[in-house]
């Protein structure tokens, strides 16, 4: 699809977003639902007495029962149907061919810790502060995201063999 | 080519416009002039000083009735008012007085004047819950502590007002005390306070 | 007047099927515009694929001219809408992290969760790291804290900083994205790599 007219339906989903729940759209608030739900399942002294987990867990109710997490499962079913609509479904690691796949693989999970970190350092991933954040002008939006793609584009020359 | 200038183009106006908006600010729970229009007209904003009267005999504890003459000039207020001079409405004290959904304000003053004027900037900013006593003091002293003796040529219904308005006077000028009640202090309990969502990561 | 649930005071489970609706379309449009390819994701900044910019900032510029004509049409209280909270050193150094989490694992949270969704192997492992690296902020907080909760500005807009009218810097970003389309037509004719980008 051209890129102009997903960015168009993207918008408007945003733009419906704001007009209906006064948010907008967020990725990295749901997979720390899921963290916490797991530190308090598996080991809950520590996440009582660890101060950010304790933050999401007094809030009265279950940490998964946040907005963000039914967005990303929306995500998920949207991005199905859209791959199944396409053609697009197939089990399938992707790589540039001067690297292995398994060095993909363990780029991958370096890549997603250091998101992981990146974004509940700075509140927000590239959908939710980002994104949503330069819709409504906010500041942090703004220079989150110029820190984002500006220290991506520094980066870039290091990890060129990985894409190229 | 062609199409993206004239998307560009196109685009660039819809920004061009947007510089050229002036800065509003919108507010959710505030009445626009045309609601604050609709709310003046309507009856049910208002009280006479006969149903005033009224409910205070009944010893009804759900009104609150506002005196807003300057303290000053505070002086034989009708029963169980309190005092907000109008120019402290808006102090911190005083608001949540308008802004709850717990008791009915009736709002007065010497007369209409300035009673009308708290009475609008409530109904303006939203708050439910505000009446006013159409005639203010005035009015109480004309039909309630000193109603007219009606014509011989008027009809029952107002010889009936009449002598209802006689009883009350008696009440309220005369040896009875009015029931005690008790009168909680007001708690706001569900004001019509705006809350920004909260969003981003969490 | 919007938003519509939070002044209509909307049960939070209707919000949450509203979150999931809206979630599909945001997936829907990801995958559409072919986010669920790392390779497609990093060829922004090897100038060979310059879909990531050309979708976000069009989605960031119609949903702006969006909000700012609901502004003045009275169909929107602002005052409600979230505006992202600042917290002058979180935001940057988060945002250098995360640009280094982007070109070397090649996928933003939203993204991979969609490209997960079709079976790509690499964005699962993704999104399995990006757990960890969660993990490991909240195990390690208390060396963080500081850092974290340092310099908060609140909920300010980028007109206020610049002291401008909100429309002016609408238009500023507009004009910003317009030339940043262009520029990116410019740099995929100039660096073409068919090989990768016909792949997808």
């Amino acid at each position: 699809m051209n890129p102009y007219l997903a960015g168009i339906i993207l918008g408007l989903v945003l733009l419906l977003s704001f007009y209906l729940t006064g948010r907008g759209l967020g990725a990295s608030g749901a997979m720390k639902s899921v963290v916490v739900t797991t530190v308090e399942t598996v080991a809950h002294d520590k996440a009582e007495s660890n101060e950010f987990f304790s933050h999401y867990l007094n809030t009265g109710h279950s940490p998964m029962r946040s907005w963000l997490v039914f967005e990303i499962l929306g995500v998920m079913v949207g991005g199905f149907i859209s791959g199944a609509l396409s053609g697009r479904l197939s089990l399938k690691n992707e790589h540039s061919p001067k690297i292995s796949s398994k060095k993909r693989i363990v780029m991958a999970v370096i890549g997603g810790a250091l998101f992981g970190f990146g974004s509940q350092f700075g509140r927000g991933c590239t959908s939710g502060a980002a994104l949503s954040g330069m819709a409504v002008l906010s500041l942090a939006g703004f220079v989150t995201m110029v820190a984002i793609f500006g220290s991506a584009y520094v980066f870039a020359y290091f990890f060129r063999k990985n894409w190229i | 080519m062609n199409a993206r200038i004239i998307i560009s183009v196109i685009i660039m106006g819809l920004g061009l416009t947007a510089a050229m908006l002036p800065n509003r600010k919108n507010d959710s729970i505030a009445l626009n002039e045309r609601e604050l229009l609709q709310e003046m007209l309507l009856e049910t904003n208002y009280l006479s000083t006969d149903e005033v009267a009224e409910l205070l005999i009944a010893g009804d504890p759900s009104i609150q009735l506002i005196d807003v003459r300057p303290a000053s000039e505070f002086k034989d207020p009708l029963p169980r008012a309190i005092n907000i001079p109008l120019d402290s409405i808006f102090s911190d004290n005083y608001a949540f007085v308008f802004d709850q959904l717990v008791v009915k304000n009736v709002i007065y003053g010497s007369d209409d004047v300035r009673a009308a004027q708290v009475w609008m900037i409530t109904k303006q900013k939203g708050y439910k819950n505000n009446y006013l006593m159409k005639g203010g003091l005035n009015a109480w002293k004309a039909t309630i502590l000193d109603p007219k003796l009606p014509p011989i040529t008027a009809s029952q219904s107002e010889f009936d007002l009449y002598s209802k308005r006689m009883a009350s006077r008696q009440f309220f000028t005369g040896a009875k005390a009015l029931p005690q009640v008790n009168v909680q202090p007001i708690v706001p309990v569900q004001g019509r306070k705006k809350k920004r969502v909260q969003g981003g990561c969490s | 007047m919007g938003p519509i649930i939070p002044i209509f005071e909307i049960p939070e489970e209707l919000n949450f099927l509203v979150a999931f609706i809206i979630g599909i379309g945001f997936g829907f449009a990801l995958e559409q515009a072919g986010f669920s390819s790392s390779r497609k994701l990093a060829g922004m900044f090897y100038g060979y694929d310059t879909t990531v910019l050309k979708v976000f900032f069009t989605a960031a510029i119609v949903a702006l001219l969006g909000l700012t004509f609901f502004n003045y049409f009275e169909m929107i209280d602002m005052s409600i809408v979230y505006i992202n909270q600042y917290f002058v050193n979180s935001a940057i150094i988060g945002g250098v992290i995360m640009g280094l989490g982007f070109i070397i694992g090649g996928f933003c949270p939203g993204t991979s969760a969609c490209a997960a969704a079709i079976g790509k192997i690499d964005a699962m492992a993704y999104l399995g790291g990006s757990l960890i690296g969660i993990f490991a902020f909240g195990a390690t907080y208390d060396w963080w804290k500081e850092i974290y909760m340092a310099n908060p500005l609140g909920g300010i807009k980028l007109s206020t900083s610049l002291g401008l009218s909100d429309g002016v810097v609408v238009f500023g970003v507009v004009v910003m994205a317009v030339l940043m389309f262009w520029l990116g037509e410019w740099a995929e004719k100039k660096f073409r790599r068919p090989d990768i980008t016909e792949e997808t």
